[in-house]
């Protein structure tokens, strides 16, 4: 063994650093699969344009029934809930009071709850 | 150097014999040990496929997304699709009287791994896993039932997955699903009347476990009543179930 060239042994030393190399970004690829899945499914579950349907639903009620309570506004409450339920899985209820001066507006205060099972949402608006 | 008593033959017989005794250990104890870590990795990597799985049903049933398609690998056993009315499973619904009272099948979505015991099954929207001829099961990713405190009510959503025949699969698979039909019902409960759910696991695998812990819970804050499998929840106002048909067109 005495009397052999010996410079290539630099060779067997990278050879050993890129295998543990590759070895810790396989750890971190395997990783980023569980994030990117957890993440995606975080943006797509909130129910942004749901929240603004509901939203325009009921100051579109407002506008037409004030905070009239009666069998009229009763059942026009009922069908919005049902609505919600059938369509955006979503259980919903609001509730308008009579109007207040707010920054000399007379506004309406209204309520609005909407909880579909991973997004709770509460509002209280001045419409 | 002084070389006497060096034998070039012994020398190679010591070093053939220690090579060999060395690949005997590596197949003795680090083959078997390769086999399980491979076993575990394909049901892991079922378990997150079910799970997107499920994410692509939610898409079907809360979404109003009409048509699904999922491509994943199936390796190290076989994925099969279970029809709701041969697999055996029940979740009976009541609002705590005589005057509702109803019986949901469901279906599943099952992967049992060829060199393991894991079962891993999506049945009535969540995921599940058991370790075959043990007792005891886990849920790794919940379905959506929910109680709203607001306005009290439950929310029990049923999936019940539907198809033409028997389908079992290994090896690359694209499940094609779609959304069928879904009815809403909304029931009233009487002030004092206790939602009752009763859960019946399908004689191919027994789930109890892990929809127990579900249903106690914090998302639906069930109790589990004196009867076994029957869990209750007092202050509900009105109970709605939402069931939707989830056919399963090919796998």
């Amino acid at each position: 063994m005495a009397c052999m060239n010996e410079d290539g042994q630099w060779i067997v030393l990278m050879g050993l650093l890129v295998a543990v190399g590759l070895f810790f970004l396989a750890l971190i690829i395997n990783q980023s699969a569980l994030v990117g899945q957890t993440t995606a499914e975080g943006v797509l579950e909130f129910p942004k344009n749901d929240i603004r349907d509901l939203r325009e639903a009921v100051f579109d009620y407002t506008d037409t029934f004030g905070s009239v309570d009666n069998g009229t506004t009763g059942a026009v409450r009922q069908d919005i809930a049902m609505i919600s339920l059938e369509r955006k899985n979503a259980v919903v209820n609001f509730s308008v009071e009579s109007q207040v001066e707010v920054s000399d507006h007379y506004l309406y205060p209204i309520t609005i709850h909407y909880y579909n099972g991973v997004t709770e949402y509460d509002e209280n608006v001045y419409y | 150097m002084n070389d006497k008593a060096v034998s070039e033959a012994v020398g190679f017989v010591l070093i053939l014999g220690i090579v060999i005794s060395g690949i005997g250990l590596v197949t003795l104890y680090g083959y078997p040990v390769l086999v399980k870590e491979q076993s575990n990795t394909d049901v892991k990597n079922m378990e997150r496929a079910m799970i997107v799985i499920q994410n692509d049903m939610k898409s079907l049933c809360f979404k109003n997304v009409p048509y699904k398609e999922t491509s994943l690998q199936v390796s190290g056993g076989t994925f099969e699709v279970i029809n709701a009315s041969q697999y055996g499973c029940f979740i009976n619904v009541t609002n705590g009287t005589t005057l509702f009272q109803k019986n949901y099948t469901v279906g599943a979505l099952t992967y049992r791994s060829d060199r393991g015991t894991a079962v891993t099954t999506l049945e009535n929207g969540a995921v599940m896993i058991r370790q075959d001829g043990a007792t005891g099961s886990a849920m790794l990713a919940e379905p959506r039932w929910f109680y709203d405190n607001s306005t009290d009510t439950l929310v029990i959503y049923i999936m019940n997955i539907t198809t033409d025949t028997l389908m079992a699969k290994s090896g690359m698979t694209t499940v094609r699903m779609g959304l069928e039909g879904s009815e809403t019902q909304s029931i009233p409960v009487a002030p004092g009347d206790n939602v009752t759910v009763e859960y019946t696991s399908s004689p191919s695998g027994d789930y109890s476990t892990a929809w127990e812990n579900y249903l106690t819970g914090a998302s639906v804050g069930m109790q589990r009543s004196a009867l076994n499998s029957y869990y209750e929840r007092n202050d509900v106002k009105t109970l709605v179930i939402k069931e939707y048909r989830i056919k399963i067109h090919d796998i």
